[in-house]
């Protein structure tokens, strides 16, 4: 009974369990790994945004700078000031 | 669907041959003259069939670059190379330029609201 029924056990382990293991990881490993379609697309949107918003606020920093050139201490002190106020 | 920016393309503007190479070093961001002389020297120190084989096949199988592809900025390209090797730190990258935005934008509302309220001030005391 046992010489029949061993090599069944170890082939289906070896042919059946071993794949399904193997190929459960990879897919695993590939769905943490990469991007879907949609966050990539995400991505791209907010990079292009940070990048726009950046170059905005440089061309209001450049305006107030020449407005007021010590402009960002006393902003940056207040703002601290503030914050200690609240706390 | 649209054509994604994280797949592998031949690079057929600036291919010597099929564009594999090139398209490897736009895919990774390596400098193109490296890869190749990299291919080169491992064909040579003895991974003779397999090496060529490899660039055939990939070069066969792979798809061309599109053409909206080519036409981005170096800083953009540069950006999508890290998202290929690690999107977690380019989505961490956004988040912190994102941060700096509004750490700026908060001085400028800061100094825009204490200039009124200067403003105020001596509007107060002329009167």
């Amino acid at each position: 009974m046992e010489d029949v029924f061993l090599p069944i056990v170890i082939c289906s382990i070896l042919f059946i369990g071993l794949p399904w293991v193997v190929l459960h990881y990879v897919t695993q490993w590939k769905k943490a790994k990469t991007l879907s379609v949609e966050d990539e697309n995400l991505l791209d949107e907010l990079h292009e945004t940070a990048r726009r918003l950046d170059d905005r606020l440089s061309t209001i920093e450049r305006i107030i700078t020449a407005d007021d050139p010590n402009w960002r201490a006393t902003a940056q002190s207040e703002r601290t000031a503030d914050w200690r106020q609240t706390n | 669907m649209s054509a994604r920016r994280t797949n592998f393309y031949l690079d057929k503007r600036n291919a010597k041959m099929m564009g594999v190479c090139a398209g490897l070093a736009d895919y990774t961001g390596l400098d193109v003259t490296l890869v190749r002389v990299g291919v080169v020297l491992l064909t040579v120190l003895g991974g003779f069939p397999w090496t060529v084989i490899a660039y055939v096949i990939t070069g066969w199988v792979a798809s061309e670059k599109p053409r909206e592809f080519y036409d981005i900025s170096p800083e953009e390209q540069k950006f999508w190379q890290g998202v290929r090797a690690r999107p977690g730190n380019s989505v961490r990258d956004v988040r912190a330029s994102f941060r700096d935005i509004d750490r700026r934008l908060a001085d400028i509302e800061a100094h825009v609201t204490s200039t009124n309220s200067r403003l105020a001030n001596e509007i107060e005391a002329l009167r």
